[in-house]
C-alpha cells in the first residue's frame, strides 16, 4: 500500500513536470504541424485528380515521398543533412514543417478518396447546369467530401501526435524530450514512462472526441445524421 | 393433434408420449417489434409439421428457436421433456411450475442442440472445404468420430440424396439445388432427431427446386418408424399438402390454424387462412 | 555540388550492415504482430466480458501512444521490474506489440466480413464458439485481408529507424554514427532515405499486385 502511495506521489511529481514543461512544446508542434498537414493535403490531394498536368506530377511525387520514407529519417535530413546544401532550419521549423509535410501526404490520399467517392452524378449535374470544374469542386463537391474525410482526418490528427515524441531527437524540449531528462535525474522510470503514455492517451481521446464533435456539427441536417438541424 | 396418415390407432400411442418439442407462451421480440406472441406449440416424434404463412410472421424465428440460435423472451421451450429456455412472463402469468429463468448457457444449448438439425435457406456451406468435408467436419469434431467412420456415413449420405461422385466438389463447383442437397446431407450426418427445414427452396433457381423437394419427400416417406420429426417451413403449397401431417399458418406472431393439409388447404377455418392461401394460391 | 561520391560509395558496406538489422527486425517484429494481434482479435470474438474488454482498451491504449515512448518503456522500465532486454529484443517487442493493435483491426475487419450464415450453421452442428473461429471462420476470414496485412508489414519497414533512439545499429543509426565520424550527414541520410523510399515503392506495389489479384481469385 505504501508503494502505492509512493507510485501516486512520485507520478504525480512526473505529470506537472510533463504538462508544465513539455506540453505546450508539443502542443506548438501538433499545431503548426497540422496547419502544414491541411495544407499540404489539400493542395496535393486536388492535385492528384487535377487535369492540370505538372501540378498532378509535383503532387505524386511529394505523396510518394514522404510516405514512402519514416518520419524520424525526414526529420533527421531535414535537420541534420539539408544545412550542408545550405539551407539551415531550426529544429522548431523542422519539427512543424517535416511532421506537416509527412502526415499531410497521407492526408492527400484521404482528401483524394474523398473527392472521388462522391458520386459522379453531382458532376454531371452541375457541369448540366452551366458550372466549371472549378465552381463544380468548390460548391458541390468539396462540401460532400469534406464530411467524408473527418474520420480518418481524425487518425491522422493522432498519428501527428504519436509523431511529436520523435521531435525529441533534433532537440525539441517536447513531452518525451521531458520524460528522458527525468530519467537521467531520477530513477523513477515507471513513473515516468506510465505518466508519458497515459499523458499522450489522454491526449488522443480528446482529440477523437474534438473530431467527433466537428463531424457531427458538419453533418448536422442531412440523411442519417440527427444534428442540430434535425433537433426542432 | 395430428392425425397419422394412414388411420391406425398410434393416434393413442402418441398422444400419451411426451411431445418432441413444447412450446408455452413462447414471446419473442427484436426491438419494438414482437415477432412471436406467446406462442404454444406441441409436436409429436415423428411428426411432419408444414409452417406456411406471410415474411416476418415468424416462421423462422420458431425454428432457429428450437435449435437455439435465437433465445426468447418470455415463456419455455422443451425438447423432449426437457427446458430449453424458461423465461417467467411479466407480470403474473408466469409460465411454468415454479419458473426459474433458464436462459440456457452454452454448454446445455450444445447438449440439446445435438438432438436437433437444420437446413438454411442459403445454404451455409463451409466453402473452403469439399462437399465430403462439410458433411463429415462435425462427426469428426462434435461427435468424435474418426475420418473413416464419418467419411463412411458422409458418402452413404451424399449418395441418399444422390450427389455420389460428388465428394471432392467445393460449393463454388456446385449448382444451388446440389449445395443445398450437400447441406441436407450435413445436416443429417449428425443423426438428429429433428430436422428443421427454413425455407430451403426459397434461395434456389426454380430448376433446382424440385430436386431438394424430392430429397424431402424421400427423407419423409422413408421414416417408417416415424422416428424422425421434420418441421418445415415453405412457400410450396403443394409441396407441404404432399407430405405434412400436419400444417401450421402463422400470423402476427401467433398460431392462427393447425391442422391437418386436407383442412388447411381445402377448408380452411379461419378467414386469415383463407385470405393468405388466396394471395399465395392466386398470384 | 557539395556531395562527395566517393565517400557514397564508401559507406554503402556499413549501411548495407544496418539494412540487414533493420529487415530483421521487420519480418521479426511484424511475425510478432500477426501472432499477437490474432490473439486480440480472437479475444474480442470469444472471451468472456472482463478479459475482452481489459484487451479493447489495452490495445486503444498502444494505438494512442506513440511508439516512441512505448520502446522508451520496454528498453528502459522492463529491467527495473528484472527483465532485461538487448536493444534488439526490445525493439522487435516493441515493433511487434504496436503493431499488434493494428493487426488485431485487420484480423477484425476480416472476420467480421465472413457471413452470419457461417456462424450459424456451425454452431447448429454443433461446434463451439473457438473451434468455429478457428476451422470455420478464419480460413475464409485471412486470404482477403492480406493485402492489408501486408501494407502493416511496410509500415513496420517504416517505423525501424525508431530502434536507432534505443541504440539498435540499424539503418538510421548507421547513418548517424557514419555522420558522426565524418563529420558528414548529407549522403548517409539521403541514402538511407532513398533506400527506405525505393523498398517501401517496391513493396507498396507489390501489396497492390496481392489486391488485385485476390479479387480477381474471388
Amino acid at each position: 500500500m505504501h508503494s502505492v502511495i509512493q507510485f501516486l506521489s512520485t507520478s504525480w511529481g512526473v505529470l506537472e513536470v510533463l504538462v508544465a514543461e513539455g506540453l505546450p512544446v508539443t502542443v506548438a508542434i501538433l499545431a503548426g504541424g497540422t496547419v502544414v498537414a491541411v495544407v499540404a493535403a489539400l493542395a496535393a490531394g486536388l492535385g492528384r485528380v487535377s487535369r492540370i498536368a505538372p501540378w498532378r506530377w509535383l503532387s505524386t511525387s511529394y505523396v510518394e515521398a514522404f510516405r514512402g520514407t519514416s518520419a524520424l529519417v525526414q526529420l533527421f535530413w531535414f535537420y541534420f543533412a539539408l544545412p550542408r546544401l545550405g539551407i539551415t532550419l531550426s529544429a522548431m521549423t523542422v519539427g512543424i514543417v517535416v511532421l506537416g509535410l509527412n502526415t499531410g501526404s497521407y492526408g492527400a490520399e484521404v482528401v483524394r478518396g474523398a473527392i472521388q467517392a462522391v458520386p459522379g452524378g453531382q458532376w454531371e449535374a452541375a457541369t448540366a447546369l452551366g458550372f466549371t470544374r472549378g465552381q463544380t469542386m468548390r460548391r458541390v463537391v468539396l462540401p460532400q467530401a469534406a464530411i467524408r474525410m473527418i474520420p480518418p482526418a481524425g487518425n491522422l490528427l493522432i498519428e501527428l501526435l504519436k509523431n511529436t515524441a520523435l521531435a525529441l531527437t533534433i532537440g525539441l524540449t517536447e513531452i518525451t524530450f521531458r520524460a528522458q531528462a527525468l530519467r537521467s535525474e531520477t530513477l523513477d522510470t515507471a513513473e515516468i514512462f506510465t505518466v508519458a503514455l497515459l499523458l499522450y492517451f489522454v491526449l488522443a481521446q480528446g482529440l477523437s472526441f474534438g473530431m467527433r464533435r466537428l463531424e457531427r456539427r458538419l453533418a448536422a441536417g442531412r440523411d442519417g445524421y440527427p444534428g442540430e438541424a434535425a433537433a426542432s | 393433434m395430428s392425425k397419422p396418415s394412414d388411420g391406425s390407432d398410434r393416434t393413442d400411442t402418441r398422444e400419451r408420449e411426451l411431445p418432441i418439442v413444447r412450446m408455452r407462451g413462447v414471446t419473442k421480440r427484436f426491438g419494438d417489434e414482437t415477432v412471436l406472441d406467446h406462442l404454444d406449440l406441441d409436436v409429436a416424434r415423428g411428426e411432419k409439421v408444414a409452417i406456411i404463412g406471410s415474411s416476418g410472421s415468424g416462421k423462422s424465428t420458431i425454428l432457429r428457436i428450437t435449435i437455439a440460435l435465437e433465445g426468447i423472451d418470455e415463456g419455455r421451450v422443451e425438447i423432449d421433456g426437457e427446458s430449453l429456455f424458461t423465461m417467467p412472463g411479466k407480470g403474473s402469468d408466469r409460465v411454468g411450475a415454479g419458473a426459474d429463468e433458464v436462459p440456457a448457457d452454452e454448454r446445455h444449448k450444445r447438449r440439446l442442440r445435438e438432438r436437433v438439425g437444420i437446413v438454411f435457406q442459403h445454404f451455409n456451406l463451409f466453402p473452403h472445404m469439399t462437399a465430403l468435408r462439410n458433411i463429415t467436419e462435425a462427426p469428426v469434431r462434435v461427435l468424435g468420430l474418426s475420418r473413416e467412420e464419418a467419411g463412411a456415413r458422409g458418402r452413404k449420405l451424399l449418395a441418399r440424396v444422390g450427389l455420389s461422385g460428388k465428394e471432392s466438389a467445393h460449393p463454388a463447383q456446385l449448382s444451388g439445388g446440389q449445395q443445398q442437397r450437400v447441406a441436407i446431407a450435413r445436416a443429417l450426418a449428425m443423426q438428429p432427431e429433428i430436422m428443421l427445414f427454413d425455407e430451403v427452396t426459397s434461395g434456389l433457381d426454380p430448376e433446382w427446386v424440385g430436386e431438394v423437394l424430392n430429397v424431402l419427400r424421400d427423407l419423409a416417406h422413408q421414416d417408417s418408424e416415424e422416428s424422425m420429426t421434420m418441421l418445415i417451413v415453405t412457400h410450396q403449397m403443394r409441396f407441404a399438402e404432399d407430405i405434412a401431417d400436419r400444417v401450421l399458418f402463422l400470423d402476427g406472431g401467433r398460431i392462427v390454424e393447425d391442422g391437418p393439409p386436407e383442412q388447411i388447404f381445402s377448408a380452411p377455418e379461419e378467414a386469415r387462412t383463407r385470405e393468405f392461401l388466396d394471395t399465395v394460391l392466386n398470384a | 555540388m557539395t556531395w562527395d561520391w566517393s565517400y557514397t560509395w564508401q559507406i554503402v558496406p556499413a549501411l548495407l550492415r544496418g539494412l540487414v538489422v533493420t529487415l530483421e527486425a521487420t519480418f521479426l517484429g511484424f511475425a510478432f504482430a500477426l501472432v499477437v494481434g490474432l490473439l486480440w482479435a480472437m479475444i474480442r470474438r470469444g472471451a468472456p466480458g472482463l478479459l475482452r474488454t481489459a484487451v479493447v482498451w489495452f490495445v486503444e491504449f498502444i494505438r494512442s501512444t506513440p511508439l516512441l515512448v512505448q520502446l522508451f518503456f520496454i528498453y528502459y522500465v522492463l529491467p527495473q521490474w528484472g527483465l532485461v532486454l538487448s536493444p534488439l529484443v526490445a525493439g522487435v517487442l516493441g515493433l511487434g506489440l504496436h503493431y499488434s493493435a493494428y493487426t488485431a483491426e485487420v484480423y477484425r475487419s476480416g472476420i467480421d466480413a465472413v457471413p452470419k450464415g457461417q456462424w450459424d450453421a456451425a454452431t447448429a452442428l454443433g461446434f463451439g464458439r473457438l473451434e468455429t473461429l478457428w476451422r470455420i471462420v478464419l480460413p475464409q476470414a485471412i486470404p482477403p485481408i492480406i493485402p492489408a496485412l501486408g501494407n502493416r508489414l511496410i509500415a513496420i519497414f517504416k517505423d525501424s529507424p525508431l530502434l536507432a533512439v534505443i541504440t539498435v545499429t540499424e539503418l538510421l543509426q548507421q547513418a548517424k554514427l557514419l555522420g558522426a565520424e565524418n563529420f558528414r550527414y548529407l549522403e548517409p541520410l539521403t541514402l538511407v532515405g532513398v533506400i527506405f523510399l525505393i523498398l517501401s515503392l517496391i513493396s507498396s506495389r507489390f501489396v497492390r499486385w496481392m489486391e488485385v489479384w485476390s479479387e480477381q481469385a474471388v
